[in-house]
């Protein structure tokens, strides 16, 4: 039984590029929505400020919370990042792993 | 000769690698396991924080006062400090554990400002409320994706 690694490592990039084609694309989506949002949110805030509609105190608080808001999106970003290289590797180990079954 | 030497050594590690690889279990984990009972708390408190402002709102600001809704506030902060803790067990989980604090960080804020001004203005209700819809949005993203 023979044991071509060129053959096994394409496979392997193969299955691990299949198996996060769907997931990459949702990582760059998901952070421009979470700046849009932040924008919106930002406009909101600075015209409740100029018009009065809020104090200077109120406004610092927001701002603070917004931030705190802003890095519990970011925090998902990083589980999806770690997520798909997850999923990348251990589809890529499957086949290496399939293929050595065979040998043994 | 030293060819053959060389060509040995590699054929002993690769094989190396491979047996290592089988006995761990040929897989890496960097996120926690996916439960479905955490990402359906997360929609649940979600929807009752929702609530809490949508009664909140169609309150008359006279009855406003932190006592009449003060119970609704201990009920939910319970709620996140028992996902709070849910989250802290599970191993390789630094980032939900992490946005729950948060979630808990803001809502004993709202609480406290509540409490201090006695009164909420509609427009910090809806900014909350909107602030609370984007959190508990990216905590159950966050759940979702650990799904194989």
């Amino acid at each position: 039984m023979s044991f071509d690694i060129n053959t096994i490592i394409n496979n392997m990039k193969k299955a691990a590029v299949d198996a996060i084609k769907d997931d990459v694309q949702n990582i760059p989506d998901y952070l421009k929505q979470i700046f849009e949002n932040e924008k919106e949110a930002l406009k909101v805030l600075a015209e409740a400020r100029l018009t009065g509609e809020i104090s200077d105190k109120e406004f610092q608080n927001e701002i603070k919370r917004e931030k705190k808001v802003l890095e519990a999106e970011i925090l998902t970003i990083s589980i999806m990042t770690k997520a798909v290289a997850q999923k990348a590797i251990n589809a890529a180990m499957k086949v290496l792993m399939d293929a050595v079954k065979i040998l043994i | 000769m030293k060819r053959q030497y060389l060509k040995e050594i590699s054929k002993f590690y690769f094989l190396l690698t491979i047996t290592l690889l089988f006995i761990s279990g040929c897989t890496v984990q960097f996120v926690a396991e996916y439960d479905e009972s955490i990402k359906n708390e997360i929609i649940r408190i979600s929807n009752e924080i929702d609530k809490f402002y949508a009664i909140l709102l169609e309150t008359e600001q006279t009855e406003r006062t932190y006592e009449n809704f003060k119970e609704e506030y201990l009920t939910i902060e319970v709620d996140l400090r028992t996902l709070l803790t849910r989250n802290k067990i599970r191993p390789l989980n630094d980032e939900s554990t992490k946005q729950t604090e948060i979630a808990l960080e803001l809502w004993l804020d709202d609480k406290e400002q509540h409490k201090a001004n006695e009164n909420v203005s509609n427009f910090i209700i809806n900014q909350h409320r909107n602030q609370f819809q984007r959190l508990f949005i990216a905590m159950a993203i966050g759940e979702k994706v650990k799904e194989e």
